[in-house]
């Protein structure tokens, strides 16, 4: 009885022993997690949280009012939200298919072996990813500017100079060629790696089997690439939703910005630019969301199909 | 181990404690700060005004570019994040910060004597019946020009009655479409451009409208673009100098040169790419800074809209100072009372010498320095003009929104301006767009 009494107690404190060192293992865990999850909680959640409660509010400085239904009623009867998002899918869709095929052409001609200088070509090309956002606008204006080197340029060869700052069409091409030229090598980068990931056996029975290399690119290179294009198509796609500098950088204070403002532009206009209004911004602010995240589902249930 | 990782975390809490700390709200620390903008004009006036006021207080002068300025103060005074004591407000944008910040800039009707300055100036800086502003600079707009580059050619090509010399046109009374026609003839002989515009800015815009005596509001402080008699006026002479091209060595020059910002608006100004500005006296620091010109330029009254009501006298810009209510009040309060109101070393006579600033205070308007020749303006008493000028502006209640009219307004108008749009649809549209980013 004494016996048995003891080993219950032994297996007690063996549990509890087991708990306590549990717990400092715990323990340590936490103590690791606690300072990021508090920053988190400050920045991220308590955020969230706020920006659910903002999208009742209608403000006008900080003077606000509940008004939830409001809000919605001016979202449908906003005519600028409507020429912002018009101007946001123009930006994505030609720039984002553009870019992506350039860049897995670029990738796939720098992955050639044969090819001399590949390392010089791949910084060229990389290099502007690096360069500054507003650095590289400020350039842009500059070179872009009525009588600024490309138009002086182009002049040369007997064409007029073109408004590509201050025309409401060529502010468009002006962004989508600024865009093209930062972002191309980015994604350039990823195809590269996922390139050299492919098995080189399969080139080479490919190649046995007496396959061109048109045949090679479209039935193996692209086929293996998969899993990346659609990761840079879905970066690109919230990207291009979220663009902001270049057209805030290159545009603004040029030309009139109907044709290129974005709908992050908007959202900071909405804020900090026109009567602040956070409110109706916060609203604005979940129709991207929403947007970003419909297209993400589309994109991976159309690469789900094609597997 | 755990005691290493428990004073980490407390030492991380601490430091996120003590940056997350609000401000004092006691302020009073022997210094104040400015915001404002313009380094030719703003900043260095109150860099007089520094040097009168002497070394008691530190004043700190802070230059940002206007629109920076204006977003940075947005965005401080909603998050309650870091303000300076005192900043510039442009008058178009007063009433929109006092109605959308109640309670965050001092009320200064007990403490500045508001009745020593211009009323409409005063009236600016009004709401809810107290009074923030300390009114400082005047817009009131003129028309320079370049006397050593047009000649009589030009103006006698324009056949203005009675006009035939050019010396009989800077003190005639013009309109926008003589101006035109002037601009053509000397645009037609020398393939310079007359003028430098932003069509996307609304600055020549507003010049015109203010003149015609009416804004962007009707009487209920609603937009109305589309039959507003001067927004319509405008909209038609920015089209006339947008149209307005002549044949120069067999190709088509415009008159204007086209300017994307405020630095390709303002070279031109000093190297004679173009021979004249119509713009708020403000220009005049920056037209002076390039003393090669010295006794080049002419000052003359701006020209009219041809329509009833219009007069050849208008305003663009202008700004005031305003004290925030979470700095240090009673200095801030103190150093403007000296200089702006009391007028210490007549700080209005130098900066009218120095950077052609046009106070509001009104008996500074009397002092000698107002009547003295400028010999850069060909020995005119350019600064009398301008002070008689100013008490003939039109009064206009700018309201709340000038500038959402503005941008509405400029967005719509490329399509106006290459013909795609006719006036009505350009001024609906825009209409429009303006009243959606009110509502």
């Amino acid at each position: 009885m004494r016996n048995l009494l003891q080993g219950f107690k032994n297996i007690i404190k063996r549990i509890l022993q087991a708990i306590k060192r549990r717990m400092k293992k715990i323990g340590i865990g936490w103590a690791f997690i606690i300072p990021a999850l508090f920053f988190i909680t400050l920045f991220v959640i308590i955020p969230i949280f706020y920006s659910m409660f903002l999208v009742t509010q209608s403000c006008r400085g900080i003077v606000c009012e509940s008004n939830f239904t409001g809000n919605i009623d001016k979202l449908m009867g906003d005519v600028q939200f409507r020429q912002v998002f018009k101007n946001t899918f123009i930006f994505f869709i030609v720039q984002v298919p553009i870019m992506l095929t350039l860049a897995l052409i670029f990738a796939v001609i720098l992955n050639n072996p044969k090819l001399r200088f590949r390392g010089v070509f791949r910084t060229a090309i990389f290099l502007p990813a690096v360069t500054s956002l507003v650095a590289y606008s400020v350039l842009f204006k500059m070179m872009l500017a009525p009588e600024g080197i490309m138009n002086t340029a182009i002049s040369f060869i007997g064409i007029s100079p073109i408004g590509w700052l201050t025309d409401p069409f060529w502010q468009r091409v002006t962004i989508i060629i600024a865009l093209l030229w930062r972002w191309t090598g980015y994604n350039m980068i990823f195809y590269l790696s996922g390139l050299q990931n492919i098995d080189k056996e399969m080139f080479e029975a490919a190649e046995m089997d007496g396959a061109n290399k048109r045949q090679t690119f479209f039935k193996i290179t692209i086929p293996q690439l998969k899993p990346i294009i659609l990761f840079t198509a879905v970066m690109s796609t919230i990207g291009t939703l979220q663009l902001f500098d270049e057209p805030f950088n290159i545009i603004r204070g040029s030309g009139t910005t109907a044709s290129t403002m974005t709908l992050s532009q908007y959202i900071y206009n909405l804020s900090f630019v026109y009567i602040p209004n956070f409110g109706y911004a916060a609203v604005i602010s979940y129709v991207i969301m929403i947007i970003a995240a419909l297209l993400t589902i589309i994109q991976f249930r159309i690469m789900r199909e094609e597997k | 181990m755990k005691k290493v990782i428990t004073l980490l975390f407390v030492a991380v809490l601490i430091l996120t404690l003590s940056a997350c700390k609000g401000k004092d709200a006691d302020f009073s620390d022997g210094k104040i700060t400015i915001w404002a903008w313009d380094p030719n004009f703003n900043i260095s006036i109150m860099n007089t005004a520094k040097g009168i006021y002497g070394d008691d207080v530190e004043i700190i002068i802070v230059d940002m570019a206007k629109g920076d300025l204006e977003t940075k103060l947005h965005a401080s005074l909603s998050t309650d994040g870091d303000l300076p004591d005192i900043v510039l407000i442009e008058d178009y944008m007063a009433g929109k910060y006092l109605s959308s910040y109640p309670g965050k800039f001092a009320d200064l009707s007990d403490s500045i004597d508001h009745s020593k300055f211009i009323p409409a100036k005063v009236a600016i800086g009004t709401f809810d019946g107290a009074q923030y502003s300390v009114p400082f600079d005047s817009g009131v707009s003129g028309m320079f020009i370049r006397n050593d580059l047009v000649t009589d050619a030009d103006v006698a090509a324009a056949s203005i009655a009675g006009v035939t010399t050019f010396a009989q046109f800077v003190e005639a009374e013009i309109t926008w479409d003589e101006f035109i026609a002037v601009g053509q003839a000397y645009t037609a002989r020398t393939g310079d451009a007359f003028m430098a515009n932003n069509f996307a800015d609304g600055g020549l815009f507003r010049t015109i409208l203010n003149s015609t005596q009416s804004w962007y509001t009707n009487a209920d402080g609603d937009f109305e673009f589309n039959g507003n008699p001067g927004v319509e006026e405008a909209s038609r002479i920015y089209k006339e100098i947008y149209d307005a091209e002549v044949m120069f060595n067999g190709t088509s020059t415009e008159i204007y040169k086209a300017a994307t910002d405020w630095a390709t608006w303002v070279d031109p100004l000093g190297n004679g790419d173009v021979a004249t500005v119509t713009t708020g006296v403000w220009i005049s620091g920056t037209v002076k800074s390039t003393t090669a010109n010295s006794g080049d330029w002419t000052v003359m009254k701006t020209p009219r809209a041809d329509i009833t009501g219009a007069v050849n006298y208008s305003n663009l810009g202008g700004s005031s100072w305003y004290v925030l209510a979470d700095g240090d009040v009673d200095e801030s309060v103190a150093f403007l009372k000296a200089i702006y109101e009391e007028n210490q070393d007549n700080f209005y006579d130098t900066i009218l010498i120095n950077n052609g600033a046009i106070g509001s205070l009104i008996s500074a308007a009397s002092s000698t320095a107002y009547t003295a020749n400028d010999p850069f303006f060909t020995n005119t008493a350019i600064w009398n003009d301008f002070a008689l000028w100013s008490a003939l502006i039109p009064a206009i209640d700018y309201g709340f929104y000038t500038y959402e009219a503005d941008e509405a307004l400029m967005n719509a108008m490329p399509a106006f301006l290459d013909g795609t749009s006719s006036l009505s649809t350009f001024l609906n549209e825009a209409e429009v767009a303006a009243k959606s980013k009110v509502e």
